[in-house]
C-alpha cells in the first residue's frame, strides 16, 4: 500500500514549504518516524519524520522546490510484513483518507491546517472564474432601459407590487392583467394589501373576471413609454396622469412599432354593389334585430382573401411563422377611455347574418363595459374602420402578435372613368393595408389587396 | 530552599507543620509524569510534522518540573487553572494521553468534543477550566473560583499559572488586586521561561523580576529554580497549604527556559545559541534522572522500564485517538447555550 | 402587590432572589453601603451583609471574571456595571470567556451582568450608551432588555435563575419614569417571549427598552390620524422571539423597528433581516429603522435629543410606512 507524504502546515498562516534536502533516495528503506526530508518555511526549518515504515517509492518534489501545504511530496510503499501496519490498522486508512480529502476538497477549504493556503487559492480561483466569465453569457441587459437607434431612451416601467400583494395574487390566482382593475390607494397609485383585500371581498361575490386594460391587446409584452425631455409647461397647461388603459395603449403601440416592419399599400375598390346590397337588405336584417353596417360586408370578402393568402393570418414567434387555422377578426372599437379590440372568434364559420350579429354584440358590449377577457383574446387579423369619420386612407399600427391590419376608408361617391371611357358615379373606397414586411413582401401584400378588391367588387353583384 | 522576597503581608506569619519533601515513591511518580509529559509532546510534534495534527502544536520542554510538580502538590479538591505549557499538570490531574491526542486530532473523544483546539483542555470533573488563548483572561476567573470556595466554606485552593508575557496584560493586575483585597486561597505560578514568543523579558517589563510586583498587591511571593522538581514541589505545597489554612494568596516565580519555539512552526532563531546551550545543562528531566540515580531512588533499568511503559501507553493512545470518530458537522451548532439542569458545575 | 418604579422593581427582584437562594450574591462598584450609583441596591447591604452584597475595586475585568469563576462553581453572581458604558472594560471576559465556555468544554456560567444603559439623562458619551448590540452579536450570551417595571423584575428573576451568562440592560431613563403594580415575591417572565404592548392593525412597531415607551407615546397621536400601531416589546434580544416578529408583520404587513443602540448593525438590523428573509411575503411596505444615530452620544440636550429615538421620530417613520 502506498502512503502519501504531504507537505505539512508548520504554523497557522504558513501556506507553502520548500524541500531543503532529501535524506532518503527512491528505493531506500524508511523506518517509522525516521527523518526523510528537511523542509524550510517562512517560519521554521525542520526535519520531517516518516509517518509509516516502508520503502520510499516516489519522490515527487525535488530539493529546492517550493510547494503548497498539503501537496504530496513523496510516497512510501509499506511492506506487508511491516509490523507497524498490522498493529495500527486505523492509522493507515486515515492517513490515506486525509490526503484524499485534501485532494478532493480543493475548492473547499479543508478544516484546520490546510485552510490558510486553500482559502487563498479558492479566492483567486473564484475571482478567475468571474473574470473568465467570457465563456458564460454576459449578464442580460436589463430590459428596463434600451436605446433606440434614434437615441431615444425607452423606459419600461413596471408598477411596483409589494411582496404581500404578489403573494395574494398567487394565492387568489390574480394575474397582473386582472390587477389593472384594482385601483391603488398607496403612494403613486400603488396597490396595497388593503386594496387587495377590498377587491377580493368583492371578487368572491362576482367571480367573473372583469376586463383589465392590459388585456386589451394580446401581447403586451413590456410596457414602453417614451421618455421625453422635460416639456416646458405654461401656466394654464393641465397635467394629468395617464389612465391605465391609456398607458397600455401607448405601450402596446410603441411595442408594435418596435416589433414589426410596418409597410403600407393602398388600393381603391368599387363597392357600389356592396352598398346597394346593404340598402336592399337592411330592413330584412333590422327585422331580426340586427343593424347591417358596412363592417360585416367588408368581412366576407376579406376572409375569402385571407384564405387565399394564409400568411395574412399569421403570427411571428422568434424565427417561426405561425399560420393560424381559424380567422379571428379583431375589430378596433373607439371608446371614450380609449381603443379596444374585441375579437370575433372563428369568423370564417359565420355567414353575413352571424357576422353582423357578432359585430353588433361586441360593439354594444364594449360600449357597456361588459367585454370579458375572452372577448379580447386570440385575434389573428384586425380590421379597423376609420371610414365612419370620413377618413380616406390610414396607416394603422399592427395589433401584435398579428402581421397585418386592414383599414377601409370612407365610402364616397366618386366620378370614375370606365373602360369604355364613359363617366360614372360609383361608390368607391380606399383600402389601406399595414403589413409586417418581416414575413409579408410587398408583392404578396399587393396580390392580397388586389384579390380583396376583386372580391369586394364581385361578391355582392349576384345579389342585386 | 526557596529564596523569598521581602513582601508585605496582611496575614500573620505562617509556619508549616512539616517540610514538604517528596517521598521516594512520590519522586518516582513525579518522574513518570515528567517523562510522560515530554514523550506525549514529542509524539504530538511528530504527528504535527506528518500533517496529522492541524493548527498549532505546543511544547513545554524545559518546563516539565514546574508543570508536574506544582500540580502534584494539589489535592483532588483543589482547582487547576493552567497555561498552554501545562500538559504535565493535566496528566497529573488525570487527563490521559488519549485525551490530549484526541484534542489535538480534533476527535469527539477530546474533553472539548473537538470544539476547542490543542492545549485548551477543560475538564469539569478534574476541576480544570478549559483555558482560552488570552492567557491572563483566566486569572480573574481563577480568583472567582477561589472566592466561591471561600463563600461555600470549602478548603479548596486554586492554583493558577501565568507566563512572563501574560503577566503584562491588564487582567493580571486586576486579578492579583482582587486576590490581595479578598485574601483568596489562590496560588499563582509565574512561569518565567525567558521569552514571550520571540520577545525577551527586557522588552516585556522593566522591573527586575515579576515577583517584585507582589508587594504592590499585598501578596507574598518567592522566586525559585523551575528546573528542579523537588524545589518546585516543596515551595508550591507550602504555598498551597498556607492558602488552605486561610493565610491568603501567594505568588511563586519559577525560572525555566522554553527549549523550543513558541509553537512547532517557530524555529526560535532569535534565542542566542549560548543561552540554549547553558539551559540544556539544566534540563529538568535529566536533572530528575540524575537525582533519582544518585539518591538511589530508581536504577537505570527501572528508569528504562518506566520509559518503555510510557512509550507503549502513548502509542496505544495515539492509535486509539486516530481511530476515534471525527465530529459530525451538525454538532457545530450544538452546545452554544447551557441547559437548566444542575449538572456540570464544579461544586457538584 | 404594590406600585413600584422600574428601578424599585429591579431592587425587589434582587431582594427576592437573595432571600430565596443562598448562592445568589451581588458584586459591583459602590453597591454596598452606598446602595449603587442609581440606588438599585439600596438597603440590600443592610439586609444581607457584605458577603452577599460585595463592593469591588474599580476593576470590571476583575470582578466580571471572578463572577464567571464563581458561576462555574454553581454560585449565581449578579454583577453590576455602574454604567453599561464601562462594559467595554470587561469585553474580553464576557465575549471570549463567559460566552464560549459551555460550547468549548461544557461548563455553565449562571452569571447576570446588570447594565444601567441608555441616554436621555444628559450623561454624555460615556454615561449614555446602549451597547446591547455587541452582545447580541456574540454567540453564547443572553441579552435581556426590559421595558416595564413588571418585566424588569420578572425578567431579572429568570436571568438570575438561568444557567447562561445574561446581560441585563436596565434603561436608566425608565428607572423612575415608569410605575406599575408589582406582585410581591418571586415570579418569572420567560426569556425569549416577546410581549404585545399594544394591539393595532396598520403598522407594527417592533421595539425594546426605552423605545417601547416611545412607541406607546406615539400611538395616541397616530390613532387620531387613523393609523393604528401594534407595539411589540421584544423583551429579550437573545433569545429573539422570531415568531412574534413574523406574526405581527403577518398581520399588519408594515413595520418600523425602533431601538436606541446605534443604527448600523444594531439589534433592529437583525429584526429587519428576519423580515427580509422569512417575512418577505408579508411585507407591503419598506421596513424603517428608528435608532440611535451613528455617532458617539453627544452631551448637549439639543444634540442628544437629535441623536436619540423619540415618539416623534417613531411617529414620522410610521406615517411614512403607512403612506407607502
Amino acid at each position: 500500500m502506498k502512503v502519501d507524504i504531504v507537505m505539512p502546515q508548520l504554523g497557522e498562516s504558513v501556506a507553502e514549504g520548500t524541500i531543503l534536502k532529501w535524506h532518503k533516495k527512491v528505493g531506500d528503506p524508511v523506518a517509522k518516524d525516521e527523518v526523510i526530508y528537511e523542509v524550510s518555511t517562512d517560519k521554521i526549518d525542520t526535519e520531517i519524520p516518516a509517518p509509516v515504515a516502508g520503502v520510499l517509492s516516489e519522490i515527487l518534489v525535488p530539493e529546492e522546490k517550493t510547494v503548497d501545504v498539503g501537496t504530496v511530496v513523496a510516497r512510501i510503499e509499506t511492506q506487508a510484513q511491516d509490523a507497524a501496519q498490522s498493529k495500527t490498522p486505523a492509522a493507515k486508512p486515515l492517513a490515506g483518507k486525509q490526503v484524499e480529502e485534501v485532494k478532493k476538497s480543493e475548492p473547499k477549504p479543508h478544516m484546520g491546517g490546510e485552510s490558510g493556503k486553500q482559502e487563498t487559492r479558492m479566492i483567486s480561483r473564484s475571482r478567475g472564474a468571474t473574470s473568465a466569465g467570457s465563456s458564460r453569457p454576459p449578464p442580460p441587459i436589463t430590459p428596463s432601459r434600451s436605446t433606440q437607434p434614434g437615441g431615444v431612451v425607452i423606459r419600461r416601467e413596471k408598477t411596483f407590487l409589494s411582496p404581500v400583494v404578489r403573494k395574494m395574487m398567487r394565492l387568489h390566482n390574480i394575474d397582473e392583467q386582472e390587477l389593472e382593475v384594482i385601483s391603488g390607494s398607496g403612494a403613486q397609485g400603488r396597490i396595497t394589501k388593503r386594496d387587495m383585500e377590498g377587491y377580493l371581498s368583492g371578487r368572491s361575490a362576482a367571480p367573473r373576471r372583469a376586463v383589465a386594460p392590459s388585456i386589451l391587446f394580446d401581447r403586451p409584452s413590456g410596457k414602453a413609454l417614451v421618455d421625453t425631455q422635460p416639456i416646458a409647461k405654461f401656466s394654464r397647461d393641465r397635467v394629468e396622469k395617464m389612465s391605465n388603459i391609456r398607458k397600455k395603449i401607448a405601450e402596446h403601440m410603441i411595442f408594435s412599432r418596435q416589433t414589426s416592419a410596418h409597410c403600407q399599400l393602398y388600393h381603391e375598390a368599387d363597392v357600389t354593389d356592396m352598398m346597394r346590397y346593404r340598402d336592399l337588405h337592411e330592413a330584412e336584417y333590422a327585422a331580426q334585430g340586427v343593424k347591417l353596417t358596412v363592417t360585416p360586408l367588408f368581412l366576407i370578402p376579406l376572409m375569402q382573401a385571407i384564405r387565399e393568402f394564409p400568411v395574412m393570418n399569421a403570427s411571428v414567434q422568434g424565427d417561426e411563422i405561425i399560420y393560424h387555422e381559424n380567422i379571428n377578426i379583431g375589430l378596433a372599437v373607439a371608446m371614450d377611455k380609449g381603443l379596444i379590440v374585441p375579437v370575433i372568434k372563428q369568423a370564417e364559420a359565420l355567414n353575413l347574418l352571424g357576422l353582423a350579429k357578432a359585430v353588433q354584440t361586441l360593439a354594444s358590449r364594449a360600449r357597456e363595459n361588459k367585454l370579458t377577457v375572452d372577448d379580447l383574446k386570440g385575434g389573428t387579423f384586425t380590421l379597423t374602420n376609420p371610414g365612419m369619420y370620413g377618413t380616406l386612407m390610414s396607416a394603422p399600427i399592427i395589433n401584435q402578435p398579428q402581421v397585418a391590419i386592414f383599414s377601409p376608408g370612407a365610402v364616397q361617391k366618386r366620378v370614375v372613368v370606365r373602360g369604355d371611357n364613359s363617366l360614372a358615379i360609383r361608390d368607391r373606397v380606399y383600402l389601406s393595408l399595414s403589413f409586417d414586411h418581416r414575413v409579408i413582401d410587398g408583392a404578396v401584400a399587393g396580390a392580397f389587396l388586389k384579390s380583396l378588391t376583386q372580391k369586394l367588387e364581385r361578391s355582392f353583384s349576384f345579389e342585386a | 530552599m526557596a529564596k523569598k522576597t521581602a513582601a508585605k503581608s496582611k496575614s500573620t506569619a505562617w509556619s508549616p507543620k512539616a517540610e514538604y519533601l517528596l517521598t521516594k515513591e512520590q519522586a518516582k511518580e513525579v518522574y513518570y509524569y515528567m517523562r510522560l509529559n515530554r514523550s506525549v509532546e514529542e509524539r504530538a510534534a511528530a504527528l504535527y510534522r506528518q500533517g496529522k495534527i492541524v493548527g498549532g502544536c505546543y511544547s513545554s520542554t524545559g518546563n516539565e518540573a514546574v508543570s508536574v510538580a506544582t500540580a502534584y502538590a494539589l489535592e483532588k479538591r483543589d482547582f487547576f487553572v493552567p497555561l498552554l505549557r501545562n500538559f504535565g499538570g493535566h496528566l497529573v490531574r488525570g487527563q490521559t494521553p488519549f485525551h490530549i491526542f484526541s484534542q489535538y486530532l480534533g476527535r469527539t473523544t477530546s474533553p472539548t468534543r473537538a470544539k476547542d483546539c490543542n492545549v485548551h483542555l477543560g475538564n469539569i470533573k478534574l476541576k480544570i477550566p478549559g483555558i482560552i488563548s488570552h492567557l491572563s483572561a483566566y486569572m480573574p476567573l481563577a480568583c472567582g473560583i477561589a472566592l466561591a470556595c471561600k463563600k461555600r466554606g470549602l478548603d479548596s485552593v486554586v492554583i493558577n499559572y501565568i507566563g512572563n508575557g501574560g503577566a503584562n496584560v491588564g487582567e493580571f493586575h486586576e486579578a492579583l488586586n482582587l486576590a490581595g483585597v479578598w485574601r483568596l486561597p489562590f496560588v499563582l505560578i509565574i512561569e518565567n521561561n525567558q521569552y514571550a514568543y520571540s520577545t525577551p523579558n527586557t522588552a516585556q517589563y522593566a522591573c527586575q523580576d515579576l515577583i517584585d510586583r507582589a508587594p504592590g498587591y499585598g501578596i507574598e511571593g518567592a522566586k525559585i529554580d523551575g528546573t528542579d522538581a523537588f524545589t518546585v514541589y516543596g515551595t508550591t505545597k507550602w504555598a498551597i497549604e498556607r492558602a488552605r489554612a486561610g493565610h491568603g494568596p501567594y505568588i511563586i516565580q519559577t525560572e525555566t527556559m522554553r527549549m523550543r519555539g513558541h509553537a512547532e512552526h517557530d524555529g526560535f532563531e532569535y534565542v542566542p545559541k549560548s543561552m540554549i546551550e547553558a539551559w540544556k545543562k539544566k534540563d529538568p528531566l535529566n536533572k530528575m534522572v540524575q537525582t533519582l540515580k544518585t539518591e538511589k531512588i530508581m536504577t537505570e533499568k527501572e528508569i528504562q522500564a518506566t520509559d518503555q511503559k510510557i512509550q507503549d501507553l502513548i502509542e496505544r493512545d495515539v492509535e486509539k485517538a486516530l481511530a476515534a470518530p471525527l465530529p459530525d458537522p451538525e454538532e457545530v451548532t450544538q452546545g452554544v447555550f447551557a441547559d437548566q439542569t444542575t449538572e456540570n458545575f464544579f461544586f457538584n | 402587590m404594590a406600585v413600584k418604579t422600574y428601578l424599585e422593581a429591579i431592587t425587589d427582584g434582587l431582594r427576592e432572589c437573595l432571600k430565596a437562594d443562598p448562592d445568589v450574591f451581588l458584586m459591583g462598584e459602590d453597591i454596598g453601603v452606598f446602595g449603587g450609583a442609581f440606588k438599585v441596591t439600596k438597603g440590600l447591604f443592610e439586609e444581607f451583609g457584605p458577603e452577599r452584597v460585595m463592593d469591588t475595586p474599580i476593576s470590571e475585568a476583575g470582578f466580571v471574571g471572578a463572577g464567571i469563576g464563581a458561576a462555574l462553581c454553581g454560585l449565581r453572581p449578579v454583577v453590576e456595571m455602574q454604567f453599561s458604558d464601562f462594559i467595554s472594560c470587561c469585553f474580553n471576559q464576557i465575549v471570549n470567556v463567559a460566552a464560549t465556555i459551555h460550547y468549548r468544554w461544557g461548563g455553565k456560567v449562571p452569571l447576570t451582568i446588570r447594565c444601567p444603559s441608555g441616554g436621555g439623562v444628559r450623561g454624555g458619551p460615556f454615561h449614555s450608551q446602549s451597547p446591547e448590540g455587541w452582545f447580541m452579536h456574540t454567540p453564547g450570551l443572553y441579552v435581556v432588555c426590559p421595558a416595564t417595571p413588571y418585566d424588569a423584575k420578572g425578567l431579572l428573576v429568570s436571568s438570575i435563575r438561568n444557567n447562561n451568562p445574561v446581560l441585563f440592560f436596565e434603561h436608566k431613563w425608565l428607572y423612575r419614569r415608569l410605575k406599575e403594580d408589582i406582585p410581591d415575591g418571586l415570579y418569572e417572565v420567560p426569556l425569549g417571549v416577546a410581549d404585545i404592548a399594544r394591539e393595532g392593525t396598520d403598522v407594527s412597531v417592533i421595539a425594546y427598552g426605552s423605545c417601547v415607551a416611545h412607541a406607546l407615546d406615539a400611538a395616541e397621536g397616530l390613532e387620531k390620524d387613523g393609523i393604528s400601531i401594534e407595539v411589540v416589546d421584544l423583551r429579550t434580544l437573545v433569545p429573539l422571539d422570531k415568531e412574534a416578529i413574523l406574526n405581527t408583520v403577518k398581520k399588519t404587513s408594515r413595520a418600523v423597528v425602533a431601538y436606541e443602540d446605534h443604527i448600523v448593525a444594531g439589534p433592529g438590523s437583525e429584526v429587519c433581516s428576519i423580515l427580509a428573509n422569512e417575512g418577505f411575503e408579508y411585507l407591503d411596505a419598506p421596513v424603517e429603522r428608528v435608532a440611535g444615530l451613528q455617532t458617539p452620544i453627544p452631551y448637549a440636550p439639543v444634540l442628544e435629543d437629535t441623536y436619540l429615538p423619540s415618539p416623534q421620530k417613531i411617529a414620522e417613520a410610521v406615517r411614512r410606512v403607512a403612506a407607502f
